[in-house]
């Protein structure tokens, strides 16, 4: 409290002190600090600047399948192969047949909260060890933030997983960035989504050659209408490239979506609706993120052939 | 920005434009993808609010005074509790109406949550009070209002400004920079609160402890409940020393919000010195007309239990941060409760106490402290439910201390301890800035920040995680 005396509000004493060196040193303080403290967005902003404008061309140039139209259902999970018994990738990496043990799951934001830690919950019932390691932020498009690849190999031997859920993608709707911080690839171009495979398959074969299953969680759906087009395009990347590598993606796309293709606005939980989504529009709420859990374990369950109720 | 406001300082007016604008700009441009223009519109419908209800209490009869207040004010906790309480509000009304049999209809509104709306809905109601009683002066004109509401640096999470403390700097043209050496120091000690501390405490799984107990073992899930206590202050003191510092670059002054709150040894002491702003809030504009400490003791009790259950409401529209505000309040009223008997019994309860008393009383304060925060902080009260049995049972097993977390919960109570010392020190060694200094004065001190800066900027990991004061 003696501390805030000192501050008194307007001091001509202490302005007579005040020299023109004043005003050099905070505009020097402010730059230096903001400077170091912006440097990385700085950074990514002048690669990813007009990331909306290049996404608008690069949907006329290609138009991925979206993940309602390669479902037949609502609610059919699209997986590359159903049958986990399967031993071999088109990279011809054995992976085991036994029913996974010990699951670790990755990912950003939506891995660090309530679908993350109710998924691990779920799964912790089935008996499995289970390790939640995840990143807020995070993803494959930014190696100079969080490189995944070099913090995998050390999670791997921490926690010798058999079986790794992935959800990334709400991340990776930028440019993609080398770990020096160079630009590998803008957004929304060809270029891009060649190099985000080249990723996607790095993370694969990483797993498959130490005989690790893994399992891709799409994204949910959004409020906004052009993350929401950002989005379909990256699962739809990642649909492809896990099919090409007999690894499940569980899409959360239809169980999100309306009707209409929008995000669902609501969840009826007990007769009483309640909000699918927190107030970002982009994460899901606690009783959004408990139905999607609910979810992605059943089919979870269905794949790997866990027994327990 | 800062430039050019320094460069106006012959034009009052063109500053507090600069300011303002700057003001509006920061609270809407991060926001802008998700939330578009409605903070912004709210934050202005609040201040025209603010301006109409301030002028007419002072146009008014003093009859009629009263009523300007009490219209003021339900406007500003109308847009307040539209905001951060209706979907709560209707998910509890249903869940109530279904478990009578009843059936009610209320609908689902797209709502947006602005952030900081509970801070500047809080100032402005607390200026209409102090005006309508007299403690206060007016704003002169809509633009000093709206710099009164807006001003970037606490527009956020505060600190909640008195009018008293703010108009009249508003009042004064800014013609030079106060205390760059405090501004200077306060922004360093923040940004090392905030970007390393808080950082590292986020990153070392806090937050999972929470989300998620069962992963955790007896030992991970103690070491959580301290983390996350040491986590909030490092947040929010950080934000506090760096809004402060930034304030003083612009010429204001804003009041301290932490006073070392974790070297208090009772309860009372600690709401003395935890988000100062708010307490004083609570104390000025609930307790006090409440009866504060003038009634019967049982009164008394009843007062403070409903100032802390309103403390935990003002949080958040949960269950939870109500739970959390009864607990403290039934914890203040039982501390008041114990000095009023040692006064019965002749004993000073203010009078200096021995090493061990002081030790048991902090320990006491800390274990309340970091335990209440659990259904503070979980999710739902299940989770809360869980984390306390998992806590004690020895036989838990899961994730485990995390050295990481003990290190910066160390340096958050030596913070707490030795702040004033450290405070102290920086501000001898720096003080040659606010005179006239000399060439080789700004150099040293220039390579010095430089370094501190560097230093601070290479040691934070990746990503600064969301204030946690932002959601309340």
């Amino acid at each position: 409290m003696k501390q805030t005396n000192k501050y008194i509000p307007f001091s001509p004493k202490e302005a007579k002190k005040t020299s023109p060196l004043h005003v050099v040193l905070t505009a020097w303080f402010c730059g230096c600090t903001v400077g170091l403290f912006f440097l990385p967005q700085i950074k990514a902003y002048i690669h990813t600047a007009d990331d909306d404008e290049i996404v608008e061309v690069a949907d006329t140039l290609q138009t991925p399948p979206t993940t309602s139209e390669q479902t037949s259902s609502k609610k059919t999970v699209p997986l590359p192969s159903p049958n986990i018994n399967e031993t071999t990738s088109s990279k011809q990496h054995v992976l085991p047949t036994t029913i996974p043990q010990r699951v670790l799951l990755i990912g950003s934001s939506s891995m660090k909260s309530d679908l993350g830690a109710l998924l691990a919950q779920s799964l912790r019932k089935q008996e499995l060890y289970v390790y939640r390691h995840a990143k807020v932020g995070s993803g494959l498009a930014r190696p100079d933030f969080y490189n995944w690849m070099e913090i995998l190999p050390d999670l791997i031997a921490a926690h010798t997983p058999d079986l790794v859920i992935v959800q990334f993608i709400g991340n990776d709707c930028q440019s993609l960035i080398m770990p020096n911080g160079s630009l590998k690839a803008k957004y929304g171009t060809e270029e891009w989504d060649k190099a985000y495979e080249e990723r996607l398959t790095s993370l694969i074969t990483l797993l498959h050659q130490q005989g690790i299953r893994i399992t891709f969680l799409g994204m949910s759906n959004v409020q906004s209408s052009v993350f929401r087009k950002k989005l379909k395009r990256s699962n739809s990347i990642i649909y492809s490239v896990a099919s090409k590598h007999n690894a499940p993606f569980i899409s959360l796309w239809e169980t999100t979506s309306s009707t209409r293709g929008s995000a669902q606005q609501q969840i009826v939980v007990n007769s009483i609706p309640k909000r699918m989504y927190q107030e970002d529009g982009i994460h899901l709420s606690r009783a959004g993120a408990r139905m999607v859990a609910q979810d992605v374990f059943t089919q979870l369950k269905q794949l790997y052939d866990w027994t327990l109720p | 920005m800062l430039s050019l406001y320094w460069l106006n300082t012959k034009r009052p007016t063109v500053q507090k434009w600069i300011l303002l604008l700057s003001s509006y700009a920061f609270y809407t441009v991060p926001f802008y993808q998700h939330s578009g223009w409605k903070p912004l519109s709210l934050l202005i419908l609040s201040t025209a609010c603010l301006h109409l209800f301030e002028s007419l209490i002072q146009i008014s009869a003093p009859k009629n005074k009263a009523i300007a207040l009490a219209t003021g004010v339900s406007i500003q906790l109308g847009i307040l509790g539209l905001h951060k309480y209706y979907h709560f509000f209707r998910e509890s009304t249903l869940e109530i109406a279904q478990t009578l049999g009843l059936e009610a209809h209320l609908p689902l509104l797209n709502i947006v949550f602005p952030v900081g709306i509970s801070f500047y809905c809080f100032q402005a109601i607390a200026h209409l009070v102090d005006l309508k009683r007299g403690h206060t002066t007016p704003t002169n004109s809509l633009l000093n209002t709206a710099i009164f509401q807006a001003f970037f640096p606490k527009l956020l999470l505060g600190p909640i400004c008195r009018s008293a403390d703010l108009i009249p700097q508003l009042e004064k043209p800014r013609r030079y920079i106060l205390n760059t050496h405090q501004a200077i120091i306060l922004i360093l000690l923040g940004l090392f609160k905030k970007v390393i501390l808080a950082t590292y405490l986020y990153e070392s799984g806090v937050s999972n402890a929470f989300f998620d107990p069962e992963s955790q073992s007896a030992f991970g899930l103690w070491n959580a409940c301290f983390g996350y206590t040491a986590q909030l202050y490092c947040d929010f003191s950080g934000y506090t020393d760096m809004a402060r510092g930034i304030a003083l670059l612009f010429g204001y002054t804003l009041p301290k919000n932490f006073d070392s709150p974790y070297a208090a040894t009772n309860l009372g002491d600690f709401w003395k010195r935890w988000h100062m702003s708010f307490s004083k809030w609570l104390r000025d504009y609930i307790y006090i007309p409440l009866g504060g400490s003038r009634k019967s003791p049982l009164r008394v009790s009843i007062n403070l239990f409903l100032t802390f259950l309103f403390c935990g409401i003002w949080h958040g529209a949960s269950w939870g941060y109500i739970i959390w505000g009864g607990i403290h309040g039934i914890g203040l009223a039982l501390h008041k409760r114990e000095r009023d008997h040692m006064r019965a019994r002749g004993i000073n309860p203010n009078a200096p106490k021995t090493f061990i008393q002081n030790f048991g009383g902090w320990i006491y304060m800390m274990a309340f402290v970091a335990l209440s925060r659990i259904v503070f902080q979980c999710p739902d009260l299940e989770h809360a439910w869980i984390y306390y049995n998992r806590m004690f049972n020895p036989n838990a097993t899961g994730e485990s201390i995390s050295i990481m977390m003990i290190i910066c919960i160390i340096a958050t109570l030596c913070i707490n301890i030795w702040g004033d010392k450290i405070h102290h020190h920086l501000n001898a060694y720096f003080s040659p800035i606010q005179s006239i200094p000399s060439f080789h004065t700004i150099l040293k001190h220039t390579i010095l920040i430089t370094i501190i800066l560097y230093a601070l900027f290479s040691c934070m990991p990746n990503g600064i995680p969301p204030y946690l004061y932002a959601r309340f």
